[in-house]
C-alpha cells in the first residue's frame, strides 16, 4: 500500500536535479527454505554477484533492472569415502520500479518490486583432477520476483554532476520451481528433481549516479 | 568518511560460496537386479528405483513408480522376466494437511508400511504387503511362486510394528498375483520346492511344514523332537531327486533327520561327526556330507534311507577337512574355506567313490565350477607366513587356481590385488574366466586352456562386481558414486557403459506419499 500510495504521488512529477541514472556492481546473498537444498549444501544462502542500472523516470521514481550470477558448491562425501563436486549456478534477470524519498540529499530511502528470470545449472562431477569424467550438466528456467526496502547514500556536493552511491537492500524473493534436466539427454530428457527458492534477500551496491 | 560509509554494506553481505557435505547413504547400490531388457537400480539417497536401459549410444534410465514407496532390497525371479522388490513407504498420523513431507511429520506419528511389488518393465505390476520383519525370497523350480520370510541369518536389522509373527512366510504366484501366507513355527531358515512344482517344504525351529502352493494351505507338519523344551535348529536341508524324503542335518547334531513327505515317517541315522554342508546329486542318486572338523567325506545311497544304517554311507578318507562342496552330475568338488592352513582340494567321483586330490599354493576363499564339471576356478586367499622366498611372496597375496578334472591339473596364480568378482564363460569348444581385481580398471580375460596367459580388458573404471544376466553377457558395476555400469559381451569383448544414473531424484523432496487415501 505504501508503494501504491508513492508511485501514485510522484508519478507526474519532473527529475528536478537532472541525475536520472544509475549504475552500480552489487553484491547480495538469497536464502533458501527448500528441503532438498538443506539436504545437499551446508548454507541457506546463494551468494550473488551483479549488475544494477537505473533509470528515473521522475524525481522519486525509477525502473531498475539488473542482472546477478549466483553460484554455491558443495563437495558431497558418503560413508563409502566417494565423494561428488556439485556446482550450482543460478542467473537471475530481474526488473520493475524503484520509488524513493529524499530524507536529506545523501539518504534516499527506497522500495521495490522486481519481477525476476532465472536459469538454474547444476554440475556434477565424481573428480574435478580427472579430465576423463563425465561432467553431468542439467538445468533449468523459472520466474519469480521479489519486493524490498532499502536506502541509498549519496555523499558530496548536491551539485555536482557525478555522485558516487551505494545502497543496502533487504526483501522477499521466490524463484519457482526449478525442475532440473540433463542437458545432454536429447529429446529425453531426465530429471533429478527440482529446487524452489524462497526467502529473504539482502543486496548491496555501489556505484553511481549521474 | 563519506566514502568509507559506501563500503559497509559490501562487508554486511560477505559470501557463502562452498563447503562440504556428508551423506550418510550412497547414491547407488552396486547390487543391481537385471532382467532380460533392463537393469535395476536402488537408490539409496533418492529412495527410488530406476530402470537403466541399453542404447546403441550409451543407455538412458527412468525412474519406477512404486506409489512413493522406496526399494530397501531386490531379486530377479529365476525367468529373467521380473524383479521382485522389497519396498516400504511413509504415513504420517497426523493427517493435517499443511505435512505434506516426511520431514514435517512428527517422529512418534511417522511409520513405515512394508510391502514386496513385481516390476516387469519398468512398471509395476503387482504390490502385495508383507511383514516388515520379511528379507528374503525363494522362488518355486519353475520361477512361478515367490515365498517372502524372514532368514534371521541374513543379518539385517528386524523391524516390527506392533505385533509380529516371525514364523510367518509369504507365498506370491508370479502368474496371477494370487498371495497367502502360513505360519510355519519359530525362525524359518530354508524353503525347498517339490520337483513338481506343487509344494514347498519349510524348514524352522524344531519344525517342518509342507505347503500346498496352489491353495497355500499346510498339508503337514512335523515336528523335529518331541521334547518341548528342545530347541532343534536346521543347519542344512535337501530333498531327494525324487522329492519323497527331506533330509535335514541339525546345528550341533551328528544326526542325520530323514523326513519320508508321503508316510510322514521320520528316520533318524547318525554321520559319525558334525556335518558342515550336504548336497544332494541326481544322477547317482546320492547325498554327500562333509565335516569341517573330521578329514573324511560320507556318501549316503538315498535309495537305501529306509533302512539306514553304518554300512549305508560310504565314508571316504581326506588328508585335509572339507567344508563346502561344489556339484555336478555324478561328482562332487570338496574344499574347505574356513581353516588357515588348508590347501587341498577333492574330487570325489560318486559312481565309484575315485578321490582325486588336488593342492592349491593358498587357502580358497570362494570355488566357481563350470556346469560340465570339467573346470573349476578358486579365487585364494593369502596367508601367514614365515618364509622369505618365492612360496612366501606367494603365500602372502591373493591369487587364482585353475582347476582341471580332464588332466587332473591344478594351476595357481598369483593376481595383483584381491580378486572381487568371478564369473565363468562356457562355449563348445573353450572356457573363460572373467575376473575382476579391486581397485584396477581392467578385467582378466582367462583362457581356461592356458591359464597363465590372461589377457587384460580395460574397463572404464575400477570394478566392484560382476553378474551373469539373462542373455549370456555380464553386468559389472563400477567403484563411480554418480553411477556407472557396463555390459561385457563374452563372445567378442565389447563393452557398453552407462553412467551418471545415480543423480537421478538427488534433488527429489521426500513426500508423503498415499496421503487422502482411504
Amino acid at each position: 500500500m505504501i508503494l501504491i500510495t508513492l508511485l501514485a504521488g510522484s508519478a507526474l512529477a519532473g527529475s528536478a536535479d537532472g541525475i536520472d541514472h544509475e549504475l552500480s556492481v552489487e553484491l547480495g546473498s538469497m536464502y533458501t527454505s527448500d528441503d532438498t537444498w538443506r539436504d545437499l549444501f551446508d548454507s541457506e544462502a546463494v551468494s550473488a554477484q551483479g549488475f544494477r542500472a537505473g533509470y528515473s523516470i521522475n524525481p522519486n521514481v525509477a525502473v531498475v533492472a539488473s542482472w546477478h550470477r549466483g553460484a554455491h558448491d558443495s563437495r558431497l562425501s558418503f560413508s563409502s569415502e566417494q565423494s561428488v563436486n556439485m556446482d550450482f549456478t543460478i542467473h537471475q534477470l530481474a526488473v520493475g520500479p524503484k520509488v524513493d524519498y529524499q530524507v536529506f540529499h545523501w539518504l534516499r530511502p527506497y522500495a521495490t518490486v522486481q519481477g525476476v528470470g532465472a536459469l538454474g545449472r547444476i554440475q556434477l562431477d565424481e573428480d574435478a583432477q580427472d579430465d576423463d569424467n563425465d561432467l553431468l550438466r542439467f538445468s533449468d528456467t523459472s520466474f519469480g520476483g521479489f519486493a524490498a526496502l532499502g536506502a541509498e547514500f549519496v555523499p558530496g556536493s548536491e551539485s555536482r554532476r557525478l555522485h558516487l552511491a551505494t545502497h543496502i537492500e533487504l526483501g522477499y524473493g521466490k524463484v519457482f520451481a526449478m525442475t532440473f534436466e540433463d542437458e545432454d539427454a536429447g529429446n529425453t530428457p531426465i530429471e533429478i528433481g527440482d529446487l524452489d527458492m524462497q526467502g529473504f534477500t539482502i543486496n548491496a551496491g555501489v556505484g553511481v549516479r549521474f | 568518511m563519506s566514502k568509507s560509509i559506501a563500503l559497509i554494506p559490501l562487508l554486511l553481505t560477505g559470501c557463502y560460496g562452498s563447503g562440504n557435505h556428508y551423506i550418510e547413504d550412497s547414491l547407488w547400490n552396486t547390487q543391481t537386479a537385471s532382467t532380460a531388457d533392463a537393469t535395476y537400480v536402488e537408490l539409496p539417497h533418492a529412495g527410488q528405483l530406476i530402470q537403466v536401459t541399453e542404447t546403441p549410444d550409451g543407455g538412458t534410465w527412468s525412474v519406477v513408480d512404486l506409489d512413493g514407496a522406496e526399494p530397501t532390497a531386490m531379486t530377479v525371479a529365476p525367468d529373467g522376466s521380473q524383479v521382485l522388490v522389497f519396498a516400504r513407504w511413509p504415513e504420517c498420523k497426523d493427517t493435517d494437511e499443511e505435512i505434506l513431507n516426511v520431514i514435517d511429520c512428527a517422529s512418534e506419528d511417522l511409520t513405515w508400511n512394508t510391502e514386496l511389488a513385481v516390476v516387469e518393465d519398468g512398471k509395476r505390476s503387482s504390490v502385495s504387503e508383507i511383514a516388515p520383519h520379511m528379507n528374503t525370497v525363494a522362488f518355486s523350480d519353475d520361477g512361478t511362486v515367490a515365498v517372502a520370510y524372514l532368514d534371521y541369518a541374513v543379518g539385517t536389522e528386524v523391524e516390527i510394528d506392533g505385533l509380529a509373527d516371525l514364523g510367518e512366510v509369504r507365498f506370491i504366484n508370479l502368474l496371477d498375483g494370487s498371495v497367502g501366507s502360513a505360519s510355519v513355527g519359530f525362525s524359518p531358515s530354508k524353503v525347498l520346492f517339490s520337483a513338481d512344482g506343487t509344494s514347498a517344504v519349510v524348514m524352522s525351529r524344531s519344525k517342518v511344514v509342507k505347503v500346498d502352493l496352489n491353495t497355500f494351505e499346510k498339508v503337514l507338519e512335523a515336528p523335529l523332537t518331541l521334547d518341548a523344551d528342545a530347541q532343534v535348529d536346521p543347519s542344512g536341508a535337501e530333498l531327494t531327486p525324487d522329492g519323497s524324503t527331506l533330509l535335514i542335518t541339525v546345528e550341533g547334531s551328528s544326526d542325520l533327520y530323514m523326513l519320508d513327505l508321503d508316510t510322514v515317517y521320520w528316520n533318524i541315522g547318525a554321520l559319525g561327526a558334525v556335518p558342515s554342508t550336504l548336497s544332494v546329486d541326481s544322477v547317482t542318486d546320492t547325498s554327500v556330507f562333509v565335516f569341517a572338523n573330521q578329514t573324511e567325506v560320507n556318501v549316503l545311497d538315498n535309495s537305501r534311507l529306509d533302512i539306514f544304517s553304518q554300512e549305508s554311507i560310504d565314508s571316504i578318507a581326506l588328508e585335509e577337512p572339507a567344508n563346502s562342496i561344489e556339484m555336478a552330475d555324478g561328482m562332487a568338488l570338496l574344499y574347505n574355506t574356513s581353516g588357515t592352513d588348508y590347501h587341498d582340494v577333492y574330487r570325489l567321483d560318486l559312481s565309484n567313490s575315485d578321490l582325486i586330490e588336488y593342492v592349491v599354493s593358498n587357502p580358497v576363499s570362494s570355488m566357481r565350477m563350470l556346469d560340465s564339471g570339467e573346470l573349476a576356478v578358486a579365487i585364494l586367499r593369502p596367508e601367514s607366513s614365515a618364509s622369505n622366498d618365492l612360496d612366501g611372496y606367494q603365500d602372502a597375496r591373493w591369487g587364482l587356481a585353475v582347476i582341471d578334472m580332464a588332466s587332473d591339473e591344478a594351476i595357481s596364480l598369483v593376481t595383483e590385488s584381491e580378486p572381487v568378482g568371478l564369473e565363468l564363460v562356457e562355449d563348445d569348444d573353450s572356457a573363460y574366466a572373467l575376473v575382476l581385481l579391486s581397485g584396477l580398471d581392467y578385467l582378466l580375460h582367462v583362457d581356461l586352456s592356458s591359464p597363465g596367459e590372461a589377457e587384460q580388458i580395460d574397463l572404464p573404471a575400477p570394478p566392484l562386481s560382476i553378474e551373469a544376466l539373462p542373455d549370456g553377457r555380464f553386468l559389472i558395476a563400477h567403484d563411480a558414486p554418480l553411477g556407472l555400469i557396463t555390459y561385457l559381451d563374452p563372445t567378442d569383448l565389447s563393452q557398453t557403459s552407462v553412467s551418471g544414473f545415480a543423480a537421478a531424484g538427488l534433488f527429489s523432496d521426500d513426500v508423503l506419499p498415499r496421503t487422502g487415501e482411504e
